[in-house]
C-alpha cells in the first residue's frame, strides 16, 4: 500500500516535472524573457533558462530510478519549495507579476499557482517520509532476514 | 527536509532583499506645482461592482463606461438623478465576434462606437438606442489603437510594414481610398513596437489629437490631417525609453527586462494635455505617492507644464481611467467611479 503510494507520487511528480521542463525548452526564448522581467530573478535569467528545466529532467529521472529515489524526492522538495517561495514573495511585495511558468501551468492564476504549489510540495514530504521509513523498514527485513539465514 | 527548508529560505531572502523589491522609488529632480490642489473637489465616489470598466465618453448628462471583459455592456452614471443603469449592446449583422476581448468602445457625441482592430471592423450605433451596424472597412485594414473623428473618419495607431514599426494612420471608411499615414508623428528608439508605445487621444471639439509615449517623456499633438502641431516634453527626464524587447521568434517580439512607465493614462481636454504620471518628483513624499495618482497639466498652445494635482486612490486600488469634460473629472479608481470637480479656470489659464 505505502509502496503504491510512494510510486504514485513519484510518478506524478516525474510528469510535473518532464512536462514542465519540456514546454520550458521548446519555448526557450520566451522563457528567458519572462524571467527577464521578474523583479527578484532578472539578473540570472540567462541561467535561470537553462539550469531549471535541466535540474527539472535530471530530478526526473532519479524518480525514475528506484535507488535515486530518495534523492529526487528531496530535490523536488526542495525546487518546489523555492518555487513556491517566490511566487508566495512576488504576490506579497510586488508591486506588478510577470507570468513565468509553463504550459497548461501558465493558464493558472498566479493565486491558483500557489495553490498547487503547495500541493505539490506537500506532495513531495510525503513522499520523502513514504519512502524514508519504506527504506527503514526494507533494512529492517533484510537485517533480519540475515539473521535468520545465520541462525 | 529541515535543512532544505532553511537552505531555500535563506536563499529566497537573499534575491528578496538584494532585489529591486526592497528598494526605494525613483526620484526626478523636477518639481510639481500643487497650488491649486485644495480647489479640486470630490463630488461622487460609487462602487461599480467591477475593475473592469474604464470610461467610453461623457456628455453633459451622463459618464458612459465600457467594460474590458464584457464588449458589449454599457454602464451610464447620470449625473443629477446619481443613478447607474446597465444596457447590453446588440449588433445587427452578425451573431458573434471572435476574441471579444480586443473590441474598444468609444461614445462621442451621439454616436456609439465598437471597434475591433484585428478582425477588424468598426461598429457604430446611436447612444440610447444601443445597437450597432458595421461599418464597410477592408478585411486587411488591422489597426491597434483608434479613434473617431466623425461618423466616417477615425484616426488610428496601426503596425506599419514600411515604417517596420507603429505608425499613425486616418482613414475615412465612406471613401474607401481616403487613407493618410504621417511616419513623422511616432519616433522610435531602438523597436518600433515597444520603444514607442504610448496612447492616443482626441479631443472632441477642437479635433486635435494627441500621443503620449508610455515609456518617455514626450507628447506629440496633431491636427486631423496627422499634421504635427506641438512636440512636447513631460516634465521627468526621461528622454530615453527604458523598454526593451526581444524578438523570441520570427515575427514575434516580447517585452523583457525591467520597462520604465513613465506616463500612464493620457487625455486630451480643451486646450491643455492631462497625464498621469508614474514619476515622483523631488517635492513629493514617496510613501504618500503610492496612495495617490498624479496627473500633470500642460497647454497645447506651448507645450509647457502647468500644474498638477493627485487624487486619492488609498485602499480602492489604482486609477485605471480618466476622462475630463469641462471642469468635470472622471476616474475609475480599482472598482469605483470618482468624480471631481478641477478649477474652472485651468481651462483658460492660457491666455
Amino acid at each position: 500500500m505505502k509502496r503504491l503510494a510512494i510510486n504514485l507520487i513519484s510518478a506524478l511528480i516525474m510528469a510535473i516535472f518532464m512536462y514542465a521542463a519540456t514546454s520550458k525548452l521548446l519555448e526557450y526564448n520566451v522563457f528567458v524573457a519572462q524571467i527577464s522581467r521578474s523583479p527578484m530573478i532578472d539578473r540570472f535569467a540567462g541561467y535561470v533558462g537553462w539550469a531549471v528545466p535541466s535540474i527539472e529532467i535530471l530530478i526526473g529521472i532519479m524518480l525514475l530510478v528506484p535507488r535515486l529515489r530518495l534523492i529526487g524526492l528531496y530535490g523536488s522538495f526542495t525546487i518546489m519549495y523555492l518555487f513556491t517561495g517566490y511566487i508566495a514573495i512576488m504576490l506579497i511585495f510586488s508591486p506588478s507579476l510577470p507570468c513565468s511558468c509553463g504550459g497548461i501551468l501558465s493558464k493558472m492564476s498566479w493565486g491558483q499557482h500557489l495553490f498547487f504549489n503547495i500541493v505539490v510540495v506537500l506532495m513531495c514530504g510525503v513522499g520523502i517520509i513514504l519512502e524514508a521509513k519504506r527504506r527503514e523498514t526494507d533494512h529492517e527485513e533484510l537485517f533480519l532476514a540475515e539473521l535468520q539465514t545465520t541462525k | 527536509m529541515l535543512i532544505c527548508v532553511g537552505v531555500s529560505s535563506a536563499t529566497l531572502s537573499a534575491l528578496y532583499f538584494t532585489s529591486t523589491l526592497t528598494k526605494d522609488i525613483y526620484r526626478g529632480n523636477f518639481l510639481r506645482d500643487f497650488a491649486r490642489q485644495s480647489e479640486l473637489e470630490q463630488l461622487v465616489d460609487i462602487d461599480i461592482e467591477y475593475n473592469s470598466f474604464y470610461i467610453a465618453g461623457q456628455d453633459d448628462k451622463r459618464v458612459y463606461l465600457a467594460n474590458y471583459t464584457n464588449p458589449l455592456l454599457v454602464a451610464t452614471y447620470t449625473i443629477e438623478s446619481r443613478e447607474i443603469k446597465r444596457f447590453a449592446v446588440k449588433i445587427v449583422g452578425f451573431d458573434s465576434i471572435e476574441r471579444p476581448n480586443i473590441c474598444r468602445m468609444r461614445i462621442s457625441g451621439s454616436n456609439l462606437y465598437i471597434m475591433h482592430g484585428v478582425h477588424p471592423m468598426i461598429l457604430r450605433g446611436k447612444i440610447d438606442e444601443w445597437t450597432v451596424k458595421p461599418l464597410i472597412i477592408k478585411s486587411d485594414d488591422y489597426f491597434d489603437q483608434c479613434v473617431p473623428v466623425s461618423p466616417n473618419s477615425f484616426l488610428f495607431r496601426y503596425f506599419s510594414k514600411s515604417a517596420s514599426g507603429f505608425s499613425i494612420g486616418k482613414k475615412n471608411l465612406y471613401r474607401q481610398t481616403d487613407f493618410i499615414f504621417n511616419h513623422e508623428v511616432l519616433t522610435r528608439q531602438g523597436d518600433g513596437i515597444f520603444s514607442l508605445d504610448g496612447m492616443l487621444d482626441l479631443e472632441e471639439h477642437s479635433k486635435k489629437a494627441a500621443y503620449i509615449y508610455t515609456y518617455r517623456n514626450e507628447f506629440v499633438v496633431m491636427d486631423t490631417n496627422l499634421s504635427i502641431i506641438k512636440r512636447g516634453r513631460t516634465i521627468d527626464e526621461f528622454s530615453k525609453a527604458g523598454v526593451r524587447s526581444s524578438e523570441v521568434e520570427k515575427g514575434r517580439t516580447m517585452l523583457s527586462g525591467q520597462s520604465n512607465v513613465v506616463n500612464k493614462t493620457a487625455r486630451l481636454a480643451a486646450d491643455f494635455l492631462y497625464v498621469e504620471s508614474n514619476v515622483l518628483a523631488k517635492n513629493e513624499i514617496s510613501k504618500d505617492f503610492q496612495d495617490y495618482s498624479v496627473i500633470d497639466v500642460y497647454s497645447v498652445s506651448d507645450g509647457k507644464y502647468q500644474e498638477s494635482f493627485h487624487l486619492i486612490t488609498k485602499g480602492k486600488g489604482k486609477l485605471s481611467d480618466f476622462h475630463i469634460l469641462g471642469n468635470r473629472l472622471v476616474g475609475i479608481i480599482g472598482e469605483r467611479l470618482v468624480i471631481f470637480r478641477i478649477p474652472f479656470e485651468m481651462e483658460q489659464r492660457v491666455q
